[in-house]
């Protein structure tokens, strides 16, 4: 089931995999959005990969709704991974202690 | 559903001219107060609270600008800079600067103001290369840098909340990394709800950082300054790493706990919420239909056989009615202050440019006024201080040779009187030149060579269109245009203006204006079997008028009204409106004689009803404008009636006379001549 939605975060299937794509800046005013679609991919209960090559800028709310995705896909027994992570937001995680958080 | 993000951004517009208002009354007075670290801390915050919002937001050119400058600030701040003339100059222009940036990225044009011609200044300065006085103070260098480094333990605790503040927490956390190394990072996520039970808008994390840093650990909670009453944040020094040869103690603030959560003053603000005006009318509205249903209840139950109850519970509806009035009314209501805090930057920058030196003394910024009066008050207050400075303080050498202090005062006060504010603008100067301000009058064909005018009335001439006595035409007054619309726009706020002066001693303008334009008191008069509203304020006394008291004048094209051997120009309501059925002998009606700018006048009309208080309602707005009426109420009987605009009146009153007309009146001949011009 590939599901389209409007940028910047969106989700499709790939096999049995489901990919998240973050573009530009997903913020507070973006998490609705985003929790929208993770609420979606928790249900699923398959593996998400989130595409971050595009992504310029990820908050704290933003954050928050990715690492509940990931808790709600581990007692799935599946996984969330962030990929192609920009350099800058990599420093962010780091800082924020949640470099392993995936 | 998307978070409105233009909400956010609205706040950080308003806030950050806000901020933008405190650092530039704060860098007025850098020179003087700079010794005062909460001063200077003062100016800090302000630019660090725009920095850390716009980065937020997106808002690089803002956030570029406002972090140089805070960096210069900080450089102050710290006793690395010593403040000087030319760096206070340098730090108000990038203070403008960074207004026209703001304003230009709430306009959507975020690029449309350069940046790139200031920053290099304000780095030059940062960087010690600056050619301005401004000069490194060594000595304080050495006394307050730390000489090694800590590792701090930094726990910080956003609440909830914490999203509305419009910061992006993890700016903050990459602020403290930019200060040094850090050393171990732990994100507390146990608070976070399972994720169909997230909030996005509210913040579950937390976090503690341990930092390396040689910097004071002031400087780490200065990165939270902004957010100190939504978080809980504590600094503690755990350990010494010093440097080589630099064995050190920390200091008592830096070794000590710190531990800060929502100090008394924030905890205050978060009692108070930021509403828009849209709403405040809205409501202001919607109170002014309920006073006039309660007077129409009022009006109705009149009729009927009264019980003890009944009235008991009518008074009781009337008052609270009233009160609930009063009170909302009260939202609207600011400190004029809001206003008057512009103006110590425009004595200082004319004085700059204009040689000369002035102090401005203001008095009563507290008192308020409703906000649309204060909006609207920016733009003659400017002109008038203008005026002030350019025309009415001397030069130094002047007042000096007068035997007066070489520094001028501008005097900016405002107080209540009657139900009205009074503001004033004065001057220690030389005074307005009454001999100049008449025979330009005479030469501008205003007056007459041999009328006999009072001092009131050559003074009132400044305010004629068209004319000024300045011999230089400069780019700060002296044009001939501003006096005239000053008061034009007094009179648009229901006001008066009025000026006196005393030569050599200086010159006071007054402006006499309401406290609110949504509800006025007024007189209710009777014409015909209409009735009309005449601003209270403007009414001077009530006269039946005896035989031969009007008098026809012009060939039977005026009227006067002969009041104690006075004679006032005479309005007749009815005709003007064309109202059927009113009282055609004067004998028959009551001329109800008005004021407007120390002129009066007579309006006739059939009968005086009483006052009343009532909700002004915008004709131009819901049908067009109509020549001599400034609103419109509905009163207790479901009647709208006209809301009188008396100065408008006065100039239909005064138009059609002229400078020789046998007529002498407390008219001023020549004021008449002047208001036709105008007209």
């Amino acid at each position: 089931m590939a599901e389209l939605t409007k940028d910047p975060v969106r989700a499709e299937a790939a096999g049995d995999r489901r990919l998240l794509h973050l573009e530009g800046r997903v913020t507070v005013a973006q998490a609705r959005r985003l929790l929208e679609v993770a609420r979606r991919l928790g249900k699923e209960g398959r593996g998400v990969h989130v595409r971050c090559e595009h992504l310029t800028h990820l908050d704290c709310a933003g954050i928050q709704v990715l690492l509940g995705l990931n808790e709600t896909l581990r007692g799935q027994g599946a996984a969330l991974s962030l990929e192609n992570v920009p350099e800058s937001i990599q420093q962010t995680l780091r800082i924020a202690g949640l470099s392993d958080a995936w | 559903m998307q978070i409105d993000l233009k909400r956010f951004q609205e706040t950080f517009f308003e806030e950050a001219a806000e901020h933008l208002s405190t650092m530039e009354s704060g860098l007025l007075h850098l020179e003087e107060s700079a010794s005062d670290p909460e001063f200077l801390n003062t100016i800090f915050r302000s630019a660090h609270s725009i920095k850390g919002a716009a980065g937020s937001f997106g808002f690089t050119e803002i956030a570029r600008l406002t972090h140089v400058l805070e960096n210069v600030l900080d450089k102050l701040r710290s006793n690395l800079l010593a403040p000087s003339a030319d760096l206070t100059q340098l730090l108000l222009r990038a203070s403008d600067r960074l207004r026209e940036v703001v304003d230009a990225t709430r306009r959507g044009e975020p690029g449309a103001v350069p940046i790139d011609d200031i920053l290099p200044e304000l780095e030059a300065v940062l960087h010690g290369t600056q050619p301005a006085e401004a000069a490194i103070v060594a000595t304080a260098v050495l006394a307050g840098a730390p000489h090694g480094e800590l590792v701090y333990d930094v726990v910080f605790e956003p609440e909830r909340e914490f999203f509305r503040q419009g910061q992006d927490l993890f700016l903050l956390l990459r602020e403290i990394g930019e200060l040094g190394e850090i050393v171990s990072s732990s994100c507390q996520r146990g608070a976070l709800p399972a994720l169909d039970d997230i909030d996005p808008e509210l913040c579950y994390l937390s976090w503690r950082i341990k930092v390396r840093t040689a910097r004071a650990a002031h400087e780490i909670r200065d990165i939270f300054m902004f957010v100190e009453g939504a978080c809980r944040l504590e600094v503690n020094a755990e350990s010494i790493v010093t440097a080589p040869g630099a064995p050190v103690t920390p200091t008592i603030e830096a070794a000590g706990r710190i531990e800060r959560r929502a100090s008394p003053d924030r905890r205050m603000e978060s009692t108070s919420i930021r509403v828009s005006t849209e709403k405040v009318d809205g409501l202001i509205n919607l109170v002014g239909e309920l006073v006039i249903s309660q007077a129409m209840v009022n009006q109705a139950v009149s009729t009927l056989a009264m019980t003890p109850a009944l009235e008991e519970a009518l008074m009781v509806v009337q008052r609270s009615t009233r009160e609930l009035q009063e009170q909302v009314m009260a939202i609207r209501m600011l400190p004029i202050g809001t206003v008057f805090n512009r103006f110590p930057r425009l004595v200082h920058d004319l004085t700059v440019k204009l040689g000369k030196r002035a102090r401005l003394e203001i008095e009563g910024a507290e008192t308020e006024l409703d906000k649309s009066v204060i909006e609207q008050l920016g733009d003659p207050l400017t002109h008038l201080i203008r005026n002030s400075i350019d025309h009415g303080v001397e030069d130094p050498e002047q007042r000096a040779a007068a035997g007066k202090p070489e520094e001028g005062v501008i005097t900016l006060r405002a107080y209540h009187e009657g139900g009205t504010v009074v503001i004033e603008v004065g001057d220690d100067g030389k005074g307005l030149d009454r001999e100049r301000i008449r025979q330009k009058a005479v030469s501008q064909g205003l007056v007459r060579e041999d009328q006999v005018l009072s001092d009131d009335e050559i003074n009132s001439m400044i305010f004629a269109a068209g004319f000024s006595t300045a011999s230089v035409v400069s780019d700060v007054s002296g044009r001939g245009v501003g006096m005239d619309v000053v008061k034009r726009n007094v009179e648009s706020l229901n006001g008066a203006i009025s000026v006196q002066s005393t030569p050599g001693k200086g010159s006071r303008i007054r402006i006499r204006l309401p406290l609110t334009l949504a509800i006025l008191d007024g007189l209710s008069v009777q014409l015909g079997r209409d009735i009309f509203i005449v601003p209270l304020l403007s009414i001077r006394q009530s006269v039946r008028p005896e035989k031969d008291d009007v008098k026809t004048v012009l060939g039977g094209r005026g009227e006067v009204f002969v009041l104690r051997g006075e004679q006032l120009p005479l309005v007749r309501l009815s005709r003007l409106f064309g109202v059927g059925g009113a009282v055609e002998d004067p004998q028959q009606g009551i001329v109800v004689v008005t004021e407007n700018d120390g002129h009066r006048f007579g309006v006739l009309v059939d009968d005086v009803l009483g006052q009343l208080q009532v909700v002004v309602k915008s004709i131009e707005k819901n049908y067009r404008k109509i020549e001599s009426v400034m609103g419109a109420t509905i009163l207790g009987d479901g009647r709208v009636a006209f809301i009188i605009d008396v100065a408008e009146l006065h100039r239909i009153a005064t138009r059609r006379r002229v400078p020789d007309e046998d007529v002498r009146t407390s008219e001023a001949a020549a004021s008449a001549a002047a208001q036709e011009e105008v007209a």
